[in-house]
């Protein structure tokens, strides 16, 4: 709730002026604080005065690798946890390809997310760490390549690896020293480039169960400094000091809070390469679902990556056939390594629309929904550098930062299942928007937690949501609509409970466009539920678009159209509107029907990265690349819950 | 073909790990992994072995954007290789004439494109190609550079050394290594020799 009292800071002021005025004192004696309140006029004069509520959405990344990971080495990145944090916050570093980079503008905050297995390995080897020459095995890799034999090196540590004769010494494990340290020197990058109100380097990392070739990575964020961080290693996968089980990651996370009172939580992959395991529910590692699985995952996986540089994961078109939105940036071929094919069936459990769905119907069997996360966009580079911008993309890998060549070539290569992915299907996305009321840790932190973040797949847009109970149209006609929001309703991550009497729920959203970015084509509104009859149902209600078009006969708005001039690589802004705002009514609510709510904004066609490197390079893309996009923003929903 | 062998062990070995970090419990299923560009990997161990050989494509990029070095072609695969080869050949002549009678230098180029060594081996006033090693001869200067870049000096429309001073070439050995190198070979493939 908004509060609207005097500001404390001017009342502080008055009387202390009072203290120091013999006269006032001998007249009238000195106001006590709450008189001064009382005296003066509420509100304000300035209308945004001792606001208490999240003004600015800050955007940043939630899951960047560096080279110490080791995947990130091996593809030949350079760029450690400092480079990364430098470009983030706005300087001009070289890639690992010898290129100047830098972002359009700064972002607000950081998290590098490294493989929390055989972090640092890389760096410490090629550097020639202590910890490395003081082992046999280790002094002769590092001879190797200094004496020019790198590769030879290289293929010597692939094998001990794979046939697990890698010397137990030179074994990045939680406990050993070279660990310790590789961690502490992410801790220290952090802690470095960390600067609150102006930047903010969060302490992370990323725990990666793979097995099988299917991708259930989760990022974990601390909200704590490094004196808090420090006290514990990551969690990692290889047994027996970790484990591929996420229930075993959320235990660790649960320790970790115990011992040091800090708070960490957790941000589950983006699932579309997990092969249909990433949103059980039936079982998960053989173990049946049940209310304690709920509500730990609800706990601990507050947010889930809804789109990154391997696709985006709202919604499959199979899913949502009458979603016209849906086929963007799909990657539906396989698992994350190619291994396995995808299956139609898989895919229920791998994508956000479908999560929420059946985290409705979980509720009801098990009485929580451990489906009830919020969402962010970030990239899962490898190259240190969180460029996501169409004409400033810097690829996922190293060997897909720019180049004429990136635009052909290919990124996964399985003949024995099929699965072929090419460079181009890679995507420019994407990034975490947060409404904090500060960039600190602890801000954005708290606002992670409790969901009031928004995923975007690239772009900077503004976006509000909010809903509640009494919203009406002449809300979205106020210039402050957040003042409204907050005070009659919820934001996005938000629960609206029991419905009173004869009352269905409103929504008052917004959005501003990217002020370097492109047009906005409409606000969406996607409503998912559980009916009377146990069945789940989605339906996209369009409640706010540019121009004048009106729906057709199916209750659809038509394209916006395009500007896109893909040879050139250029489009205008002269269709779509700069801003969206209004209030929706939800025409077909149930009291009785558990739901969900979440917005979707989409932009209008612009240039793809694809189309700018063939322009910059004048390279031809292969046949089917596609050469342009409709960048979005996804909302955190607000969701519906009944009394009973 | 020791190249073949060697790439093909990088390749394996590296698809194993990347994305698979798990190797060492997870055994047969990792070696199932499919990633199979082991190119790309090969080339990025490359950026550790040989520090910041990868700038190479940053440099190629820029070259390429601002008109300077043509586009690369699409297609890639066998006419690709021999084609290449025939530039390798080239370039070998290149060498020989203008070594004007002074003892040669024995180097190693890898073109990081195809991740492709050739040996260029001097004796007697001679330069044979052994193109497709498996890699460089202990104590050989190694001059790493991309396909377009050596068909341009091949073709007498690039020098060697403004190719070194466009960042399109990197040379890895004993800085008298370098100088020679630079010394004899800054006006190969320059189509006016001062």
């Amino acid at each position: 709730m908004m509060r609207m009292s005097l500001p404390q800071s001017v009342a502080a002021g008055l009387i202390a002026a009072a203290l120091i005025s013999p006269a006032f004192a001998q007249d009238v004696g000195a106001p006590t604080k709450e008189q001064l309140q009382q005296a003066l006029p509420k509100p304000a004069y300035s209308p945004y005065a001792d606001r208490d509520f999240p003004t600015r959405p800050f955007f940043g990344e939630t899951h960047l690798h560096t080279s110490f990971s080791m995947d990130a080495g091996a593809f030949g990145a350079r760029l450690g946890p400092k480079d990364a944090y430098r470009f983030a916050r706005g300087e001009q570093v070289i890639s690992s390809t010898g290129q100047p980079a830098k972002l359009s503008r700064p972002l607000d905050f950081l998290v590098v997310t490294d493989h929390s297995d055989n972090m640092g390995f890389f760096p410490d080897l090629f550097a020639g760490k202590p910890e490395i020459l003081a082992d046999p095995t280790g002094r002769k890799w590092y001879d190797l390549i200094q004496s020019g034999k790198g590769e030879e090196a290289a293929v010597d540590i692939i094998v001990a690896f794979s046939h697990a004769t890698f010397p137990k010494d030179l074994m990045y494990f939680p406990g050993t020293r070279a660990y310790r340290s590789a961690w502490q020197e992410t801790i220290a990058a952090a802690e470095q480039y960390n600067e609150p109100g102006r930047f903010t380097a969060f302490i992370g990392y990323e725990w990666t169960s793979n097995t099988g070739g299917n991708n259930l990575h989760r990022n974990v964020i601390f909200r704590d400094n490094g004196d808090k961080a420090s006290q514990v290693q990551p969690f990692t996968v290889y047994p027996p000091y970790g484990s591929d089980n996420p229930a075993e990651l959320w235990k660790w996370m649960d320790a970790y809070e115990q011992k040091t009172g800090g708070s960490v939580l957790a941000i589950a992959h983006n699932g579309n390469l997990s092969n249909g395991l990433m949103f059980p529910v039936v079982e998960a590692f053989g173990k049946r679902l049940d209310r304690e699985y709920a509500e730990l995952r609800a706990k601990w996986e507050r947010l889930y990556e809804t789109t990154q540089t391997k696709g985006t994961g709202e919604a499959h078109p199979s899913l949502s056939p009458n979603d016209e939105f849906a086929a963007f940036e799909i990657w539906d071929k396989g698992n994350l390594d190619g291994s396995v094919a995808k299956k139609k069936e898989m895919l229920e459990f791998e994508y956000t629309r479908s999560a929420y769905k059946n985290g409705l119907k979980l509720e009801r069997q098990l009485g929580a929904n451990p489906y009830k996360f919020g969402l962010v966009g970030s990239s899962d580079a490898h190259t240190g550098l969180t460029a996501m911008e169409e004409d400033n993309f810097f690829g996922k890998t190293v060997p897909q930062e720019p180049s004429p060549r990136r635009i052909s070539g290919v990124f996964i290569n399985n003949p024995a299942t099929g699965v072929k992915i090419m460079d181009w299907e890679v995507g420019a996305s994407g990034y975490a928007a947060v409404w904090a009321k500060e960039n600190t840790r602890a801000s954005l932190w708290d606002a992670m937690q409790r969901k009031e973040t928004y995923a975007t797949t690239g772009p900077r847009m503004i976006v509000r949501f909010f809903g509640g109970w009494d919203f009406a149209a002449q809300d979205a006609t106020n210039r402050l609509p957040a003042q409204i929001g907050y005070t009659k309703g919820v934001p996005m991550g938000g629960d609206l409970r029991a419905a009173p009497q004869g009352k269905s729920p409103t929504f008052l959203v917004a959005a501003l466009k990217d002020p370097i970015g492109a047009n906005l084509d409409r606000y969406q509104i996607i409503k998912g539920w559980l009916d009377r009859n146990g069945n789940l149902q989605e339906k996209i209600y369009d409640v706010a678009w540019s121009g004048d078009r009106k729906p057709g006969s199916d209750g659809k708005i038509p394209s916006v159209g395009s500007t896109v001039d893909i040879a050139n690589a250029t489009w205008t802004n002269t269709i779509g509107a700069p801003e969206l705002i209004t209030v929706w009514r939800d025409p077909d609510f149930d009291p009785g029907q558990p739901a969900f709510y979440y917005g979707r904004v989409i932009e209008i066609p612009t240039p793809r990265w694809t189309a700018y490197d063939a322009k910059r390079y004048g390279v031809t893309p292969l046949p089917g690349t596609t050469m342009t996009v409709t960048e979005r923003a996804y909302t955190s929903p607000v969701w519906y819950t009944p009394a009973n | 073909m020791g190249k073949h062998r060697n790439a093909t062990a990088i390749g394996r070995a590296t698809r194993i790990f990347v994305f698979s970090i798990l190797i060492v419990w997870s055994g047969p299923r990792a070696v199932a992994c499919g990633y199979h560009d082991n190119v790309s990997l090969a080339r990025g161990l490359l950026n550790w072995t040989y520090p910041d050989a990868l700038h190479v494509v940053g440099a190629i990029s820029t070259a390429v954007a601002e008109r300077r070095l043509a586009a690369p072609a699409t297609v890639r695969g066998g006419l690709g290789y021999y084609g290449t080869v025939r530039v390798l050949d080239r370039h070998a002549e290149q060498l020989r004439m203008s070594s004007s009678g002074m003892p040669g230098l024995t180097f190693s180029l890898l073109l990081i494109e195809p991740m492709l060594w050739t040996r260029f081996v001097s004796e007697g006033g001679d330069v044979r190609p052994q193109v497709h090693v498996s890699g460089p001869n202990a104590g050989d200067l190694v001059v790493i550079s991309g396909e377009d870049v050596i068909r341009e000096i091949a073709h007498d429309r690039l020098s060697f050394g403004e190719a070194y001073r466009q960042g399109l070439i990197r040379l890895y050995g004993t800085e008298e290594q370098v100088r020679l190198f630079l010394t004899r070979h800054d006006q190969v493939g320059s189509a006016h020799p001062e």
